[in-house]
Parts: structure tokens; sequence; C-alpha cells
């Protein structure tokens, strides 16, 4: 074994510019490969750990278009659809019973808050109507004023709390507190500024982006329940807010949920569905492995050549070294010894190839994720499997000419000039 | 007995034809026998090398080596034979010109798996053998011609074979480098060794205790070649003196 080793290595020393040109297929490929799941790997993990300080471990279960999956019902002047009714708060009760849930709420929401006005300056924000228990519910910091109070709710004041992002640009550099904006046709009093809890300034890629446009900048201006029919013109709720316990269990709890709500619908046009930010990022991740898997895919295309091109240059040297075949058969080698030393000398070579490649994948990770601000994280797992992949290819595409080479007669071997 | 062939025929089929190489070659070899085989180019005398060098096996025939007999062997106990049985020397040396002139000596060890260190012991021995003991770590081709057939030589002595089979050891050397060569047979088989050498020069034969011809394919005394000779000389030579 070392001995084919040692002769392995010899005769790939002697034929420096063949090897090396031999290797280039396999070098390529498992360099790629290398690439993108360095870049993959790299961008997922940031995007996983920052999910983790965002601390936001709560899915939406909102009413959706059945016809369109990203279409989510905003009955803001017009209503609730037939079919749909408010959520009960027995439902609610059933929801918080199911397993991995450790508390629900039901909420409602507009995007467009229609007349939102202060002295006459127009603003865009969402509306949510809620319960007060809501605020438990979320991780979020007030930075002036207070939340809802009991009183709010059986008083039925025309109160509301709104995001910091809001109140900068509503009010600049004054308070926000105590000021009256317009709603709809009603003026509401604010009575706390509070901000999300959530850091994507780490993530570089194109989901943190999205996440950072979808949900950083927005404005949001919470009322209480009681006080949103007079802005919206219709009762509330038609959405829920769980905070679960595991993010592992998004799916399953919100599948849950959903099913329990649209037990109550009798729309033909709506249904209910969960979505959440995991949701959305292991979605907006399924895409990416779609994409990766293709690259590789391509990639492998490489290592084929590459390791038909190492076929080629065996049989090349197989028959070169005819002579020499024949003569250590006529030492005593025996065919397997003949086979071993072709097969060491083809895997010797391509996991060379492989070696090389994943040091030029690293490389190239490094570069990547320094040119282009893409994180990159080593897999130690990939490059095992590179480098055994590489190996196989040895193995696979060496196979033939060993056995040809082991076959050889050593009269017509010793005869060959 | 060490060889024995009996009524060994050997065809080669060329296209369609068989062509008889060898016919009804009957040989005995005793252990410490030095034998030349002569004969003319394409008379046969590679055919049998390779028949007895255990290389090749007859059309037909009974070929026993030290009692083995080698028509029923496999292919792994024909490898062993000719690992620990046989040395082959050829005439164009056949060294492995990426490797030393010691790991040259050692390969027929390592296919019969001695130990590294014992294989490395054993291969510089030969090679003092020879008188290569200061140029062991040589590449072939910093060696003479006669240098490199005394490497193959310690490489064919070095698993301490039954049998020396050389096939023209002289054919590609000068006179002096071949008679070093047939010097180190003599010697050698002064030891002990059992030689067969093949060859078409009567000088290097006459090293050996026994000579035989091969003629078209048979085997022949040296007496009986030497008629066929006269013979022929007759025929042409009645024409050349007229
Ligand atoms: N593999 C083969 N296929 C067909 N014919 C062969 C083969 N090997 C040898 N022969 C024929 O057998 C005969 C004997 O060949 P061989 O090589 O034994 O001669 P030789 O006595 O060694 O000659 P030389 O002195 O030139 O080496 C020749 O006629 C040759 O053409
Ligand atoms: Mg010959």
């Amino acid at each position: 074994m070392i001995e084919n080793l040692r002769l392995s290595i010899n005769g790939i020393r002697s034929h420096r510019m063949r090897a090396a040109l031999t290797m280039l297929g396999i070098v390529i490929g498992i360099a790629s490969i290398i690439v993108i799941v360095s870049i993959i790997t790299g961008t997922s993990e940031q995007l996983k750990s920052s999910m983790i300080n965002s601390g936001d471990d709560t899915i939406n279960v909102m009413l959706y278009d059945k016809s369109n999956p990203w279409n989510t019902l905003d009955p803001i002047e017009i209503g609730l659809p037939t079919g749909i009714e408010p959520i009960s708060e027995e439902t609610v009760e059933r929801i918080k019973n199911l397993d991995g849930v450790i508390g629900a709420t039901a909420i409602t929401k507009s995007d467009y808050a229609v007349g939102l006005s202060y002295n006459g300056k127009r603003d865009s924000a969402t509306v949510l109507g809620v319960k007060k228990d809501y605020f438990a519910l979320k991780n979020y910091v007030l930075s002036s004023g207070r939340y809802f109070i009991d009183r709010d709710y059986e008083d039925g004041h025309n109160v509301a709390v709104i995001t910091s992002t809001l109140a900068s640009s509503m009010f600049e550099n004054e308070s926000a507190l105590g000021k009256t904006i317009t709603l709809g046709t009603e003026m509401y009093t604010i009575v706390g500024v509070y901000s999300e809890v959530r850091d994507y300034d780490s993530i570089n890629s194109l989901m943190d982006y999205q996440l950072k446009i979808g949900m950083d900048s927005q404005s949001y201006v919470i009322v209480p329940s009681t006080s949103w029919v007079n802005f919206g013109g219709y009762e509330a709720f038609q959405s829920v807010v769980v905070k679960i316990a595991s993010p592992d269990d998004t799916v399953t709890v919100g599948q849950g949920v959903a099913d329990i709500l649209n037990e109550n619908v009798t729309s033909n046009t709506y249904e209910y569905r969960s979505s959440s930010l995991q949701e959305d990022a292991e979605s907006l991740e399924s895409i990416t492995q779609i994409i990766s898997i293709l690259l590789i895919g391509i990639a492998s295309i490489s290592l084929l050549v590459g390791g038909i091109g190492v076929m080629n240059i065996m049989l090349v040297s197989v028959t070169e070294r005819t002579k020499e075949i024949g003569l250590k058969k006529a030492l005593g080698a025996k065919r397997r010894v003949i086979l071993g030393q072709f097969l060491t000398e083809s895997i010797v070579l391509t996991s060379m190839g492989g070696v090389v490649g994943v040091l030029l994948g690293i490389g190239i990770s490094y570069l990547v994720s320094l040119l282009l601000g893409m994180p990159a994280a080593i897999s130690v797992p990939a490059v095992a499997i590179a480098v055994g992949f590489s190996m196989c290819v040895g193995i696979i595409f060496g196979i033939t000419p060993s056995i040809k080479a082991a076959n050889l007669n050593p009269i017509d071997a010793l005869r060959y000039e | 007995m060490i060889l024995s062939l009996k009524g060994i025929y050997k065809n080669y089929l060329t296209g369609s034809v068989e062509v008889p190489a060898l016919k009804n070659i009957n040989l005995e070899v005793e252990e410490g026998d030095y034998l030349a085989i002569m004969g003319p180019s394409g008379s046969g005398k590679s055919t049998l090398m390779n028949i007895i060098g255990c290389l090749d096996k007859p059309t037909s025939g009974e070929y026993l080596f030290d009692g083995i007999n080698i028509g029923e062997q496999k292919d792994t106990s024909l490898s062993e034979i000719r690992n620990k049985g046989i040395g082959f020397v050829f005439q164009n040396f056949n060294l492995l010109p990426r490797e030393s002139a010691l790991e040259n000596v050692e390969l027929p060890l390592l296919y019969a798996k001695v130990k590294k260190k014992q294989r490395r012991e054993i291969a510089m021995n030969a090679l003092e053998k020879v008188g290569l003991g200061a140029r062991m770590d040589f590449l072939p081709t910093q060696l003479s011609g006669g240098q490199k057939q005394r490497v193959a030589i310690a490489r064919a002595i070095a698993n301490r074979p039954k049998i020396l089979l050389a096939d023209e050891p002289t054919g590609a050397l000068d006179s002096k480098s071949g008679d070093q060569v047939m010097e180190l047979f003599s010697e050698l088989n002064r030891e002990g060794m059992t030689i067969v050498m093949i060859t078409h020069e009567k000088a290097i034969a006459d090293c050996a205790q026994k000579t035989v011809v091969i003629y078209d394919g048979e085997l022949k005394t040296m007496e009986e070649f030497e008629q066929i000779q006269n013979a022929r000389r007759h025929g042409f030579g009645g024409e050349h003196n007229a």
C-alpha cells in the first residue's frame, strides 16, 4: 500500500504537467462545489443567528385570498366579507391550549391607515387593533409613554401607540406623546411610542434586505380593539398572533392554528394561513437550496468531465507502461498488485485534485465574501464529502484502466516496443 | 530434477493459420546444471524461454517445474512460481527507469512480501555480490549497459530462485561487459545456481556446461546441429567450388 503510494507519487511527479492538467477538471469541480456550499451555509447561518437575536417567536395567522397566495385580506372600507366571522374569545382559548403555544391573542389589521394625518400633514402606516395582552406577546421596547390599560378599553377611548419610525416621520424632533392624530374620521391621542427589537445589520444577503425593507422601517399605529370600529368601520378581529415555544414548531403550530380558525370560515374565497419570519426565511432558504442544488449539479458535470479526463490519461499511462507491467508480472506481481498500483495512482491523482480544489474553493469563498460582502462559512462535512467524492471519481474512472493493466499478458507486454 | 519438458508443442495463431514454433521438445535440467540454448533467429528460443519461465503455456505436452505441473496452475500460483522459483535476465535489462538500482532489486522481494528492512538488506547483499555495492542509489540512466545487466542479475537472484533464466544476456553488451556477465554466471553456477541461458553466440554458449540447439522449432544436440549445418554447407559449398 505504502509502496503503491510511493510509486503513484513518483509516477505523477515524472509527468507533472500532464498530472496537473488531468487534475484541473476535478479541481474546478470541487472548488465550485466548496464555494457554493460555503456561501449558502454562511448566508443561512447568519440568517438563523440573527433570527434568534431578533427574538421574533410569533406567528401571524391571517386570512389569505385562496387564488393568490401572497394576498392577505384587508377588509378596510369594505368590511368583513360574507362567510367570515370575527374571531371569538373561545376560539382564542382553544388556540392557547394547543401544544407548543405559549400565548395567543386576536388582532385586526389594515395596511392602509386611511386619512392618517397630523396638522394636515399626511402619512402612511399599518394600523392594528389589539387587546391589552398583545404587548405581552411581542418583544417591543417602549421608548416613551405607556401601553394600553383597562380603562382605555372600558371607556372606549381613542388612544394610540405608534412606532418610533412613524413618530419621527410625523413629529420630527417633537415629542409624540399627547399629540392628537387623525385616523379615518376620528381623532386619536398618542399615549406611547415603541420600537421593534430587530437587528439584521449583520446579514448581508438578499433575504436580509427583504426582511429589513419588510419589517424594520414600517410604521405602525396600534389602537385598542374597542375603538377599532371607529376607524375601520367593521368589527375586530380577523387575525391571530401566536407566540410559540420553539422556532422548530413554526410550521406545525401555524397549521394547527389555521385549522382551528378555518372551522368557522364558510367563505370560498378566503382561508386562514400562518406566516412568520421563520417561515418566510425558510421558504427563501429553500429557494436558495434549489439554486445551490442546480449549481452543484453543474459543478458535478465538471467533475464528470474531470473523471473522464482521468480515465483517458490512465489508459494512456497503461499503454505507455505496458513493458513495465509485463516485467512486474514476470517478476511475480499478481494481478491484484497491478490493479492496486494503477487504482492507487488514479485515486491519488483525483484526491490531489480534490484537496487542491478544496483549498482553492476556500480561498475563493473568502475572496467572494470579502469583495461582495456575502458571508461564507466553510462547512467541514462539505469538505470531507468533496474529498471523499473526488476519491470515488478516482475509483470509478480508474477501475477500467486498472483492470486493463492487470489483465495484460506478460509476454505480450514484455515484447511491446 | 528442476525442469522436465515432455513432448512440448507450441503453435501460434497468425490470422487463421496455426504456425508451429516448438515441435516435440523434450528437455531435462538437473539442479546445478548450466545449459545454453542456441539457435538461429526465429527458431523458437524465446518461445521456449517463455514456456520455461511460466510466462506462457505450451499448446500441448507436459512441463514440470520442480515437480509442479505448470499446465494445471492458476494465474496466481504461476505468479508465485515466477516470483520465488525463477530469476529472469533479459537482453534489454528491463529495469524500471525511475527507480534506483536498489529499488529495482527490491522489486521481486516486495512481491514476495518480504518486510522492508529485510528487503533492503537482501537487495544490498545482492548488489554487492554483482560488484555494484557502491552504486545502489544510481538510477538506470546513470549506469552503463554492463552495470545495468548486473543490476538485473542482482534482481534475478534476490529471491534465491531455483533457476536463473537468461535470454541473450550479453546481446546488448560490448564484449568486455559481456565477459563480466559471463564470469558472474559461472560464479553463480559454481555456488550451485541452475542456469538456462539463450544465446546465438558460440563463444557465450561455451561458458555453459552443456549446449543444445533449437532448429526450426526442434531441439537438437550440438552434434546433430553440426551435421545439419555440414550437410547444408556441402550443398551450397559444392556450388561455390564449382
Ligand atoms: N506472439 C506470437 N505470435 C505469432 N507468432 C509468434 C509469436 N511469437 C513468436 N512467434 C513466431 O514463432 C517463431 C519463434 O519465435 P521466437 O521469438 O521464439 O524466436 P527466437 O529464436 O527467439 O528468435 P531471435 O533470436 O530473433 O530472438 C517465429 O517464427 C515467430 O515469428
Ligand atoms: Mg528471441
